[in-house]
C-alpha cells in the first residue's frame, strides 16, 4: 500500500518535471508537438495525484496503522467522515492536498482551453507545474504521508492509532482547512497567468479574463474558509470569542484582502483599460503572502496559539517566497513601459476613483495587518496585541463598508447624480430612522453606531440599485416584476452577486458590531440547585453528571436556564477526557438565536465535601452574552451564495436591459 | 506605473488616505504594543518594567495547582529559549484569576500576560495556551 503511494508520487513529480521543461520550450519556440505533450504529462500528474489521495484515503479508512501518518491521525473509533478528514488533519496529508488540488486546476487548464487562446497558457503552466514540482517534493521528501512507524519504537504494527485531537473533532474540521487549503492552491492559477502575460509581453485584457474565474473562486474559498475558522473557534474553543488578531488567523486574513482588492481591480481593466500595474502586483502579492502564511505556520518563528513545531520546511517555503519576490519584481521593472496605462481618472465621483479607493484601503489594511504581524521579527521591537490591530485596522474596515455604501450607485465615467441623489436619500432616512431607534432604546455607544450606520447604509443602498434596476427594466421590456427580478439576476450575474457580497460583509459587519461592543461575560463557582444571573438569562446549576469508557470520557453540568422567568430550556456545557490527550477540554454550550447567543462553558469542579461525595461537586462556569453574533455566520453563508453567483459561468446571451452598467 | 494618480487630486487625495492609514497605525502601535520576554529576560527586566504589562512565555512546570472549581491556577512558568530549548534554569511563580483554558497541562509551551506583584510573583490577567500541535515537524 505504501509502496504504491511512493510510486504514484514518484511518477507525478517524473511528470510534472516533464511538463514543466515541455511548457517551457514549448512556449518559447511555439512548437506545438512540446505543448501537446505537456499538456498530456500534466493530465497524467492530475490522475497520478488523485491515485495517490485515493491511496492514502483507503489507507486511512482501513486504519493502516503501520504508516506513522494513519497512526498519528487516526483511530478505529474515529467516524468514517473523520477518518476521511484525515487527509488534511496534518501536516503531511493537507501538503498532499494542496498538491493534488493545484493538479486539478492545471488539468482543467489544459483541458478547458480553447484552440486560439492559448497563447498564455504554456507560461502559465509552466508556473503551476513549477509550484506543482515544490509540493510533491515537499511531500515525497519531507513530509511523506507514506511514511512507516518506526520500527525500533514499533516492532509490531499497533491495533490502535492516536487518533485525532478532540478538538478537531467537529465539523470545522470537515470543511475549514480544505476550503482555505484550495482557496490558497487555486490562486496558483491567476499568479501564473500574470507571469505569463509579463512574459509574453501580451499585458492586454487576455490574462484578466482568462483568470477572472479562477480568482473568484479563490477568493470565494478563502473568504468561506476564514468565516469557517472564525466559527469554529467560537462553537469550540470555549472563550467565546472568534477572532483574536493571532499570526495565524492574520496569515490566513492578509491574501483574502489582497485577493479582494484584485478582483476589483480586475474590473477597471476589463472595462476601462486601466490599473495594469495594479492588477500584476496584486496578483503577485496574494501568491507571495499565501506563501508567506504556509512559511509562518511551519517556521516557528511567531508566538501563536496555533503551533506547529518548527520544522526544516519552513526554509523550502522561505526559498519559494523569494523565487516569487524576486521574479515578479525582475518582471515589472522588465514590462514597466507596458505596464502604462491610457486611463487617467478625471472625475472624483466616479467609479474608476472608488476602485481606485477600494485598492487603497484594501492593500493598506493588508499592509497594516502584516506589519504589526512580522513587527517582533525585528530584533528588538515589540509585538502588537489586539488592540493594536483594533485601533488600526477597524477604522479602514468601517470606511470600506462605508464605500460599499457610496460606491454601489455610482456609474463609470460620468454618474448621473440626480439618481446617485435619490437613492442616497431614501437609504440615509431609513438608516438613520434605525439608529434614532437604537439610540431611544438607551444604546449611546458612538463608536458601534456610526459603523452600525454605514453598514445599514450600505445594505438598503445595495437593495436599493437593485430594484431601481429591476423597475427601469420592466419598464423597458414590460416584464412581470418578479421576472424581471430574475432575469436581470441572470443576465448580469457578476454585478448582482457583487451586490449580494456587499450585503453580507455589511450584514457581517453589523454581526461583529454586536458582538463586540455589547457582549457581556461573567464568571461564577455554584454548589448544586444554586444560580446565577446574565442579563435577562438566570442560569440554574442542577447537578454534575459524568459517562464515558476507557477512550473519553464526558463530564457535564445540568443547567436549566430561564429568561425573564419563563423556562426556555436546559443546556449542558461539559468537558471532555480523551486517551490521546493529557488534560481536560471544555465543549461549550450554545443557545443560538438571532438577536443574541447565550454560551457556557463549564471551567470545573471540586467536591463539596472531600469525604462524602454524595454531597455533590461545586462547579465553575463562564457564561457569556454575545449579541447578534448570528448575523456574522448568516453573512458568510450569503457570500458564498453571492460568490458563487459571481463564479457561475454566463448562460446565453439575452438581448441587453436599459440598466445595464 | 502609477498613471491611476495622474490627476492632481486624485493624488492628493491617496496621499491623505495613506497618511490617515499611517496614523491609525501609530494610534494602535501607542496602546497595542507589548514586549515577549523569555523567563530569564522578565527576571531581568523586573526593576525596569515595574508594574507595567508584560507578556511572558515559557513551559508549565509539572505540578501545577488548579483550584477554585477551574477559575484559579498557580503553576511555575520555566524559562525556555525562543527555540523551546531549557537553556537556564530560571523560573518564575505565576498565579492567575480567570477561566483555564484548554489544553493547559505540565510541558506546555504558554505566555503570561501580566503584571509582577510585589512578593515577586507574578499575577497573570491572561494565560494563552498553544494549541494541540496540528502539524508536526517534518
Amino acid at each position: 500500500m505504501a509502496e504504491l503511494g511512493y510510486i504514484t508520487l514518484v511518477l507525478a513529480l517524473v511528470g510534472a518535471l516533464f511538463a514543466l521543461v515541455g511548457f517551457i520550450y514549448g512556449g518559447r519556440e511555439k512548437a506545438s508537438w512540446l505543448n501537446r505533450n505537456a499538456r498530456k504529462s500534466a493530465t497524467w500528474v492530475f490522475i497520478l495525484l488523485t491515485a495517490t489521495v485515493i491511496i492514502l484515503e483507503v489507507a486511512l479508512l482501513t486504519h493502516h496503522f503501520e504508516l506513522k501518518y494513519v497512526y498519528q491521525y487516526t483511530s478505529t473509533d474515529m467516524s468514517p467522515l473523520y477518518l476521511f478528514s484525515g487527509l488534511w488533519a496534518g501536516n503531511a496529508g493537507s501538503l498532499l492536498f494542496w498538491a493534488w488540488t493545484i493538479s486539478i486546476c492545471g488539468f482543467l487548464l489544459v483541458l478547458r482551453q480553447r484552440p486560439g487562446k492559448r497563447e498564455l497558457t504554456p507560461y502559465t503552466m509552466a508556473v503551476v507545474m513549477f509550484v506543482q514540482i515544490f509540493f510533491i517534493i515537499l511531500v515525497l521528501f519531507l513530509a511523506n504521508p507514506f511514511a512507516q512507524l518506526d520500527a525500533s519504537t514499533f516492532p509490531v504494527v499497533p491495533s490502535e492509532g492516536v487518533g485525532m485531537n478532540p478538538l478537531l473533532e467537529n465539523p470545522g474540521m470537515l470543511f475549514h482547512p480544505p476550503t482555505l487549503i484550495a482557496g490558497w492552491a487555486i490562486f496558483t492559477i491567476p499568479f501564473g497567468f500574470a507571469v505569463s502575460a509579463l512574459i509574453n509581453n501580451k499585458l492586454d485584457n487576455t490574462w484578466i479574463s482568462q483568470s477572472r474565474r479562477w480568482a473568484v473562486m479563490a477568493w470565494l474559498l478563502l473568504g468561506v474558509g476564514n468565516i469557517l475558522g472564525a466559527w469554529w473557534a467560537y462553537a469550540e474553543l470555549s472563550w467565546g470569542g472568534y477572532w483574536t488578531w493571532d499570526p495565524i488567523e492574520n496569515a490566513g486574513l492578509v491574501p483574502w484582502l489582497l485577493s479582494t482588492a484584485f478582483i476589483h481591480s480586475m474590473v477597471v481593466q476589463k472595462r476601462r483599460g486601466g490599473f495594469k500595474f495594479w492588477n500584476i502586483g496584486l496578483a503577485a502579492a496574494v501568491f507571495i503572502t499565501i506563501m508567506l502564511g504556509a512559511f509562518l505556520t511551519r517556521s516557528g518563528v511567531l508566538q501563536s496559539k496555533h503551533t506547529f513545531l518548527p520544522s526544516t520546511m519552513d526554509s523550502f517555503f522561505l526559498a519559494l517566497l523569494i523565487i516569487a519576490l524576486v521574479g515578479s519584481i525582475g518582471l515589472v521593472i522588465w514590462r514597466r513601459r507596458e505596464l502604462k496605462t491610457e486611463m487617467t481618472i478625471t472625475n472624483m465621483v466616479s467609479r474608476e476613483a472608488t476602485f481606485l479607493l477600494t485598492n487603497i484601503l484594501f492593500i493598506g489594511s493588508a499592509v497594516v495587518i502584516l506589519g504589526g504581524t512580522l513587527s517582533p521579527l525585528l530584533p528588538g521591537s515589540p509585538t502588537m496585541d489586539a488592540t493594536f490591530f483594533n485601533r488600526a485596522v477597524l477604522p479602514i474596515f468601517i470606511a470600506i463598508i462605508l464605500l460599499i455604501g457610496l460606491c454601489t450607485s455610482i456609474g463609470w465615467k460620468r454618474p448621473q447624480a440626480r439618481k446617485i441623489r435619490s437613492t442616497y436619500i431614501i437609504s440615509t432616512v431609513i438608516s438613520l430612522a434605525v439608529i434614532i431607534v437604537l439610540v431611544i432604546t438607551g444604546l449611546r455607544e458612538w463608536y458601534a453606531l456610526v459603523p452600525a450606520f454605514f453598514a445599514l447604509f450600505a445594505i438598503i443602498t445595495s437593495i436599493l440599485v437593485w430594484i431601481g434596476d429591476c423597475l427601469s427594466r420592466r419598464r423597458a421590456l414590460s416584464e412581470n416584476i418578479f421576472r424581471s427580478a430574475i432575469n436581470l439576476v441572470r443576465t448580469n450575474r457578476a454585478r448582482y452577486g457583487g451586490y449580494l457580497v456587499h450585503i453580507s460583509i455589511a450584514i457581517m459587519a453589523i454581526g461583529i458590531i454586536g458582538s463586540t461592543v455589547y457582549d457581556t461575560e461573567t464568571t461564577a463557582v455554584l454548589a448544586p440547585g444554586e444560580s446565577f444571573t446574565i442579563n435577562d438569562y438566570e442560569i440554574t446549576y442542577e447537578t454534575l453528571l459524568g459517562s464515558g469508557d476507557g477512550s473519553r470520557m464526558e463530564v457535564w453540568a445540568e443547567l436549566t436556564v430561564t429568561e425573564n422567568d419563563s423556562l426556555i430550556g436546559s443546556m449542558k456545557p461539559l468537558k471532555l477526557f480523551h486517551r490521546s490527550y493529557e488534560g481536560a477540554m471544555s465543549k461549550v454550550a450554545i443557545r443560538y438565536s438571532l438577536v443574541e447567543d447565550l454560551y457556557i462553558s463549564l471551567t470545573g469542579w471540586e467536591p463539596v465535601d472531600g469525604e462524602d461525595l454524595t454531597k455533590g461537586y461545586w462547579a465553575g462556569f463562564m457564561a457569556k452574552v454575545n449579541p447578534l453574533i448570528s448575523w456574522i455566520w448568516i453573512g458568510g453563508f450569503l457570500l458564498l451564495g453571492g460568490g458563487l453567483l459571481c463564479y457561475w459561468p454566463k448562460g446565453r446571451k439575452e438581448p441587453a436591459s436599459g440598466s445595464e452598467e | 506605473m502609477f498613471t491611476a494618480f495622474k490627476n492632481r487630486k486624485v493624488l492628493l487625495g491617496g496621499i491623505i488616505i495613506g497618511l490617515a492609514i499611517i496614523f491609525l497605525a501609530y494610534m494602535g502601535f501607542q496602546g497595542g504594543n507589548s514586549y515577549y520576554f523569555t523567563v530569564a529576560e522578565a527576571l531581568e527586566q523586573k526593576d525596569n518594567v515595574g508594574q507595567s504589562q508584560v507578556r511572558i512565555q515559557g513551559e508549565v512546570a509539572e505540578g501545577f495547582l488548579s483550584s477554585g472549581a477551574g477559575q484559579n491556577l498557580t503553576f511555575t512558568l520555566l524559562h525556555i529559549d525562543d527555540d523551546g530549548a531549557q537553556s537556564e534554569p530560571a523560573s518564575i511563580n505565576v498565579n492567575y484569576t480567570g477561566v483555564i483554558p484548554n489544553n493547559f497541562e505540565a510541558g506546555r509551551h504558554v505566555v503570561v500576560e501580566g503584571r509582577f506583584a510585589d512578593g515577586g510573583s507574578f499575577t497573570a490577567t491572561k494565560v494563552i495556551t498553544a494549541c494541540a500541535s496540528k502539524y508536526e515537524s517534518a
